[in-house]
Formats: structure tokens, C-alpha cells, sequence
């Protein structure tokens, strides 16, 4: 699962279909969960080498009893204030 | 102050770049052997690296030696940086094409935060070195 943020200003520029995808989620069922986000600059660039990675953002989200936490990280994400501005798109 | 940078055209992570500006942003020098390691960081252009935030999109590191620094002279300091950005334009091809520039940058020089203090203090490699031999606006 990914996304795409359209228009995203970063560094001094504007990257025109950034891709976001999940690099790793941690922590428990107890405290919850911290899922960190790599943002590319596209998903090309994303799939030729996890070294491209331009910036991270993160989110944390609760347990949710039988769902799965990767699917409830992405909902979480996707409907952070960081990303507000933005239009956002499955990928 | 005048900033040296070089300046060009590169792709970097999948993002063209095109008046792109590699300035130095860490220098570890040995002054005994005179040998010299810079890192530098790529930035989409002179605006962004000087903002203070450090937004490079990546950086690339050179080891060199150097003779002539002298430790209390600010133009051996100053050259130190102009040095390894010929260094890099001489010996990594993705910067043959860039050209060296300089900027004026005025810069506010400020004590380093105490041990353990580190909100919002981001070292610049010119004032730091110019601040650590006591030279003041």
C-alpha cells in the first residue's frame, strides 16, 4: 500500500506526484503503534533504491482489535494535519 | 561574509535539480597533517542552503590534504572551504560542470549551545570556525 501527495513542497521545491509508502511500524498492542512513512520522489525512484528516500513523516495509531495495523497506519497517516493541505491519492 | 558554493544542474534522488548549489556543511580537519574531511550538502539552490535548516537532498563527502592553513589567519579558514569545493569539482564528475560561486550572506554569529543544549542551534561551518578563532561581525 501507498499513496501519492500532489504539489508537494519540500526542500525549496515542489515534487508534482511525491510517493509515500510505509517503511516500518513499531511498538505493541498495549501502547500502540509508531509507523514511519518514507516520502519519494516518485514511486520509480522508490522502487530502484530505499536510499532515495527524501524525508520521513510519522504517525502513531492505537490497537484495534482484528485489523490489521499496516492498513490502520495508512488511515492515520493519510488523515494527519501535516497532510492537510494536500490531495492525496492511492497508489 | 561572502559564501562559496558551486552551482549546476543534477538529478538526485529522482529530483532535477536545475541551479542546484553544493555548499560545504561540515569540515573535520586535521591541522597537524593538514588533511581535510568536508561533507557537503546538496541543495535545489543557494536560497535553501542558507535558510539554516540544513534541507540538503543529499550529501556527498571528499578527503583531501591541504598545506598553508594557518590556524588564527580567517583567509586560510575561508580557503579551507573554497579548497574542498575545488577538490569536489576536480574529482566527482557529477560536479565537473558546476561552477564555483560566492554568495553574500550575512551571518549572526552565536555562541554554541552548552553541553546537552540543542534546540534549534544549527551550526554553520564558516561562522562556526571564524566564532572558534574569535572573529566578530
Amino acid at each position: 500500500m501507498a499513496f501519492t501527495i500532489k504539489d508537494y513542497k519540500i526542500k525549496g521545491i515542489t515534487l508534482p506526484e511525491a510517493y509515500v509508502k510505509l517503511m516500518d511500524v513499531t511498538a505493541t498492542k498495549y501502547s500502540g503503534f509508531h509507523g514511519t512513512f518514507g516520502i519519494y520522489a516518485s514511486k520509480e525512484v522508490a522502487d530502484e533504491n530505499i536510499a532515495n528516500i527524501l524525508t520521513h513523516i510519522s504517525a502513531n495509531c492505537p490497537y484495534q482489535a482484528d485489523s490489521n495495523v499496516w492498513n490502520v497506519m495508512y488511515d492515520y497517516m493519510k488523515a494527519s494535519p501535516l497532510l492537510k493541505d494536500y490531495v492525496l491519492t492511492d497508489a | 561574509m561572502f559564501i562559496k558554493y558551486l552551482e549546476g544542474d543534477i538529478t538526485v534522488k529522482g529530483v532535477h535539480l536545475p541551479n542546484s548549489a553544493v555548499r560545504c556543511i561540515d569540515v573535520v580537519g586535521d591541522e597537524t597533517n593538514h588533511a581535510w574531511m568536508y561533507t557537503f550538502g546538496i541543495y535545489g539552490d543557494i536560497e535553501t542552503s542558507l535558510d539554516g535548516k540544513h534541507e540538503f537532498f543529499d550529501t556527498v563527502r571528499v578527503m583531501c590534504m591541504m598545506d598553508g592553513y594557518q590556524p588564527n589567519n580567517v583567509e586560510t579558514k575561508i580557503n579551507v572551504f573554497e579548497y574542498g569545493l575545488n577538490v569536489l569539482k576536480t574529482n566527482d564528475e557529477r560536479f565537473v560542470n558546476f561552477t564555483l560561486k560566492e554568495v553574500e550572506h550575512n551571518l549572526t554569529f552565536t555562541n554554541p549551545p552548552a553541553s546537552g543544549e540543542s534546540s534549534g542551534y544549527v551550526i554553520d561551518p564558516v561562522l562556526y570556525e571564524l566564532n572558534a578563532i574569535g572573529v566578530s561581525e
